[in-house]
């Protein structure tokens, strides 16, 4: 019993210690906020990008404090009038930590965002806003697809690393092939297709597929042989 | 006569260690300091640079040295390119005026301009405009690049002070590098 109660005081001192981690990063974020000081946010942005990437791992515990940090860095992109970023980030938190006491204001710093850049997100993410508490009952793995395929509608070149990131930490944590519309965005990327073309060969059936084993030739299904070349040979 | 002792008073600057009027007693290239962990390459650079006179004297043979200094890439690029092309005018117009113009000099041209012909008058004044560009850009460089060298020491110090006093695990004292949990550390 007594061993027990020593590993418990290590363990739980292993716990706080980590949790401290966090917890300075969102006090930080939230006085260069309240300052607006368009220079020391910039300066912090690094950081704060490291600190959202490592928390993609707590995807599947529930967490306040990891909401409040993606909306306060939101913010900050926000502030910085990087407003694809800002947008890409609130998405983070709406779809993969999703807290309700931070619901209102997530939702007008959306509305503001989604005013800013002149997008509209597709009609599957208003129908499931209208109920997003049914979110916290999808998997983990279904989150981060439905993530994809919303912020493919975005189209921008700011958040090109992010969703590679994005692959990369969804094939490492899940230990699974990604999604089919998540794959063909890779290889379209990889190979160096700009937006506007992916725009055209990216249909919305390809994220809707369920197919979970395939090939290159498989997800090149529909485009020009020159363009399918041109990719096989980039990817060969 | 003045102008002598003060090319060579630099002169003679330029190969001793520094300028400065105190001296180091310790030598900071074996002083490791625990940094945070985040903290870039970048940033440490940035950190452990100082703005020193060598630097002036550096800056007026490579345009744009402080702001490179300062990580500000840009603004180098930039200085480097117009102190070039400034240059580049002044020995142009220089080669060009006394080839085909006469062979006084720029800075008597200078004080007697309105007695000047329009062909004299214009090669004065770009070759005037030149090494004006090359002073402005110089002075810009040491002024500027000092301001930036010092406004990003104090975000990055601003940054990494507070996000340490924000942690509930800072410790005040500077002198202890351990844990505070586990660890007892008795000074005499």
């Amino acid at each position: 019993m007594i061993k027990i109660y020593i590993l418990s005081i290590f363990l739980f001192t292993g716990f706080f210690v980590n949790s401290q981690n966090l917890k300075p990063e969102i006090k930080y974020l939230q006085i260069i906020n309240n300052q607006n000081n368009k220079f020391i946010i910039n300066d912090n942005i690094r950081n704060a990008e490291i600190c959202a990437d490592s928390l993609f791992y707590r995807i599947d515990t529930y967490n306040n404090d990891v909401s409040s940090f993606f909306l306060l860095l939101s913010e900050s992109y926000y502030l910085l009038k990087k407003y694809d970023l800002a947008l890409f980030t609130l998405l983070q938190q709406r779809i993969l930590f999703y807290s309700d006491s931070i619901n209102i204001y997530s939702k007008k710093l959306l509305n503001q965002c989604l005013n800013k850049t002149n997008k509209k997100l597709p009609a599957s993410f208003s129908i499931l806003e209208k109920s997003l508490d049914t979110i916290l009952f999808v998997n983990s793995a279904q989150k981060v697809d439905f993530l994809f395929s919303i912020t493919f509608f975005i189209n921008s070149k700011n958040t090109k690393h992010k969703l590679l990131n994005l692959i990369t930490f969804y094939e490492k944590y899940f230990n699974q092939n990604v999604s089919f519309g998540m794959a063909k965005w890779k290889l379209l990327n990889t190979a160096g297709i700009n937006l506007k073309t992916q725009t055209k060969y990216l249909l919305i059936n390809d994220f809707n597929n369920p197919l979970s084993d395939y090939d290159n030739q498989d997800l090149l299904y529909n485009l020009p042989i020159k363009l399918k070349n041109k990719i096989l040979n980039h990817n060969t | 006569m003045f102008f002598i002792g003060l090319l060579l008073f630099f002169a003679s600057e330029m190969f001793s260690q520094d300028v400065d009027f105190y001296i180091k007693n310790q030598n900071d290239n074996f002083d490791f300091q625990k940094m945070p962990k985040e903290m870039s390459f970048d940033e440490y650079n940035i950190l452990s640079q100082s703005f020193r006179m060598q630097d002036m004297m550096f800056g007026f043979f490579v345009p744009g040295y402080v702001h490179f200094k300062a990580n500000d890439k840009k603004t180098g690029y930039a200085l480097v390119t117009l102190s070039s092309l400034s240059y580049a005018t002044f020995a142009y117009q220089l080669v060009w005026s006394k080839n085909n113009l006469s062979d006084s000099s720029f800075f008597y041209n200078l004080n007697n301009l309105s007695s000047l012909s329009s062909d004299l008058k214009t090669n004065t004044l770009i070759m005037g405009g030149a090494l004006f560009t090359i002073g402005s850009s110089y002075l810009f460089d040491i002024i500027h690049g000092k301001y930036r060298l010092q406004k990003k020491q104090n975000a990055i110090r601003y940054k990494y002070s507070l996000k340490a006093s924000l942690s509930d695990a800072y410790i005040p004292n500077k002198y202890s590098n351990i844990a505070c949990f586990f660890s007892m550390k008795i000074y005499f």
